[in-house]
């Protein structure tokens, strides 16, 4: 079982040994490699066969739970002691500290919207754009240009005990899930992505190996929020016969054997420190 | 559709919609007939707030959708297409129902509101935003693929 640890209390060798993993999967020529995990997520934005899976539904978070999972078992074949580490932005706001240093993420892009110049992901080279909605090769971020969310509006968001409500899109007024990410106020999936830009501002976002952190911390939101209103599936909804959504017993595709009933509990997979 | 009431609508109203321009002045959809522009029989009119501009070195060009397409807007940039699709978020905090905002392909996360009001210049927004975000790269075919975020 792996431990997910804050990015900014990450030693150089964990630091390092994410990079490198990550990397190998960039290279990865056959299977399901980093770029599928681009693609996927490019996908898997708008809804598929009239359901919608990873935005704008209720199963934003399992989801992204089980790409995540995905994600860390595909690093985990490279190196079995890498686990994903979480960016916590209401603490790290600056666009020059962890993890936006040039041992670990690099920082913003030349001239504000650029390229990035520092760190392992910058330039072509060391990390090529191959599935992108422009024609930019390198890695591109435009940091600052939203405000990230405060500890006060996460307190807010996790106070809310009703999971999700309908219609059960963007549009939701009621329950926690549409404020997490970010189509209701407080904003605090969505403006996150925003504040990174470039890539990250895309529907390529995950091209920004920055995407899995940020997720990371959503995610380990959401194990706060179960913490909080428990972990049991009368928790999640909705619990059945809701179209155009993934019901608490339905597969959450591309994985068909996994449902949001199945990723509830994740503490035989992971736990955050 | 919810149907939310008044004691909902005071309830919830805290949860505005988390876009860029005035929510107070959003397209409402369930008001939305009143508002809308008379039929016209000359299909080539151009609507007032289409535009064809340079901005930051780029050729911009913005077509609001018609009638019955009223929410199929169209942008170019430097001639290649950008995907513009609705996205329906919460009513302003005054209101009820739902508004209507748009993403692109560039900025997906930041929903900006196009009516022909308050947010009337909302599709140069978008359009500019993306040039931004673009710097000196262009758009792929990638960016022109549309598709259906569940309205």
């Amino acid at each position: 079982m792996g431990v997910r640890k804050n990015a900014r209390n990450l030693t150089s060798t964990e630091k390092a040994a994410f990079v490198s993993a990550v990397k190998q999967l960039k290279a990865q020529t056959t299977g399901r490699n980093y770029d599928w995990y681009v693609t996927t997520h490019i996908n898997y934005f708008a809804s598929v066969g009239g359901i919608r899976y990873a935005h704008q539904s209720p199963s934003f978070l399992p989801w992204h739970r089980q790409y995540l999972i995905e994600f860390e078992r595909a690093l985990q074949v490279y190196d079995p002691a890498v686990s994903i580490p979480y960016w916590d932005w209401t603490v790290d706001r600056s666009t020059t500290g962890a993890p936006f240093t040039a041992d670990f993420m690099g920082g913003n892009g030349s001239g504000g919207n650029g390229p990035i110049t520092t760190g392992p992901f910058a330039g072509a080279t060391n990390w090529r754009i191959n599935v992108g909605s422009t024609t930019s090769t390198s890695l591109r971020r435009a940091m600052g240009s939203a405000t990230l969310p405060s500890a006060t509006q996460v307190t807010s968001v996790l106070g809310n005990s009703t999971y999700d409500a309908a219609p059960w899109n963007s549009s939701a007024t009621s329950g926690m899930r549409n404020r997490m990410e970010g189509w209701a106020t407080p904003n605090l999936h969505n403006v996150v992505h925003v504040w990174v830009g470039g890539h990250m501002g895309q529907q390529d976002s995950p091209n920004d190996p920055v995407f899995w952190l940020h997720h990371c911390n959503i995610d380990r939101l959401w194990s706060q929020w179960q913490t909080r209103w428990g972990f049991d599936t009368s928790r999640y909804l909705p619990a059945a016969n809701t179209t155009g959504v993934v019901d608490l017993n339905e597969p959450l595709q591309p994985w068909p054997d996994v449902t949001p009933a199945s990723v509830l509990n994740h503490s035989s997979t992971y736990t955050y420190a | 559709m919810s149907k939310m009431n008044r004691r909902d609508a005071l309830r919830y109203g805290a949860a505005a919609a988390a876009v860029i321009g005035s929510a107070v002045g959003a397209q409402i959809l369930a008001t939305s007939s009143s508002a809308a522009p008379s039929p016209t029989t000359a299909p080539a009119d151009p609507d007032p707030r289409d535009f064809e501009l340079d901005y930051r070195g780029k050729k911009i060009k913005g077509a609001h959708g018609k009638a019955e397409t009223k929410h199929s807007h169209q942008v170019h940039i430097n001639g290649r297409k950008l995907a513009v699709m609705p996205i329906e978020l919460p009513a302003a905090a005054d209101a009820s129902g739902v508004s209507l905002g748009f993403i692109s392909a560039l900025n997906h996360y930041e929903p900006v509101l196009i009516d022909e009001d308050r947010n009337k210049d909302g599709l140069l927004k978008l359009a500019r935003q993306a040039v931004d975000a673009l710097g000196d790269s262009e758009l792929t075919a990638l960016a022109s693929t549309e598709h259906d975020h569940g309205r």
